[in-house]
């Protein structure tokens, strides 16, 4: 069928738009439109720029100025965040 | 302006810039518990980076900071280049180091924060470094926001072991 619509199309001097036509009972739509060339696909840029580093060396420590001894003690207590009561709560 | 200086009595906020902290580092220890651990200690600039909120809040009693180092002090041990440092660091590329700007009013040199030397340090006593006027600035909002976003980046970064393979 579409070689002999081809066929047929190719003795018409078609425009782009849009052709209506009752044929055999149905409606016919034909759609005219230039044919896109052909675009090279582009590839997206690549910037180094972009790009996130991982650190390539150790940055020094602070040098120490003295030396502390340090005995056994109890830890810290945690600061305790607000916990909201359940009335409180959305 | 990306520092200010904010008065002696201010409370501690996050981007504090303040000298001569006192920063522990354990060097000897005994499994068993039976002999006093030794610790070096340093004085050292450090950066306030716990957040504001829970610093005006009074929700903590400590704080997390970041040990700063000079930029020029590096390139002359030659740890760092200049050029990574005015190129990827400064641009904020680089995980775990951010560029901190000289400024002459207020003493600084170039600067940059070590996000991976990290201290918790006690809230009093930043508190009185601060009145007794160690601390030299504050970075402002926005370069604050900046520095804690590339804080965030650093520790929420999820590393892959290998690329992904691609047949294209």
């Amino acid at each position: 069928m579409n070689h002999v619509l081809t066929d047929v199309f190719q003795k018409l001097n078609l425009e782009p738009g849009t052709y209506h036509v009752h044929v055999n009972g149905y409606d016919v739509e034909i759609q005219v439109v230039k044919r896109k060339t052909g675009e090279p696909i582009v590839t997206a840029k690549y910037d180094e720029a972009d790009v996130m580093l991982e650190p390539w060396v150790e940055l020094p420590r602070p040098k120490p100025i003295g030396t502390v001894l340090a005995y056994p003690a109890p830890p810290r207590p945690p600061d305790i965040p607000e916990i909201p009561s359940e009335d409180e709560l959305p | 302006m990306i520092y200010r200086l904010p008065p002696l009595n201010d409370p501690l906020d996050q981007g504090d810039i303040i000298d001569a902290c006192p920063i522990l580092e354990l060097t000897e220890y005994d499994l068993d518990g039976k002999r006093p651990l030794a610790s070096t200690y340093a004085l050292h600039r450090i950066l306030v980076l716990t957040q504001t909120c829970d610093l005006a809040n009074s929700k903590t009693s400590v704080v997390v900071v970041g040990v700063i180092l000079d930029a020029q002090s590096l390139v002359e041990q030659q740890m760092l280049k200049a050029a990574d440092i005015r190129g990827p660091i400064r641009a904020g590329r680089v995980y775990g180091w951010y560029f901190l700007p000289k400024n002459t009013e207020f003493g600084l040199p170039e600067m940059i924060v070590d996000l991976r030397q990290l201290q918790t340090v006690r809230l009093d006593l930043l508190t009185a470094l601060c009145q007794r006027g160690q601390r030299k600035a504050r970075v402002q909002p926005l370069f604050r926001e900046h520095l804690a976003k590339h804080f965030a980046d650093t520790y929420s970064r999820i590393g892959l072991p290998e690329p992904y393979e691609t047949e294209l």
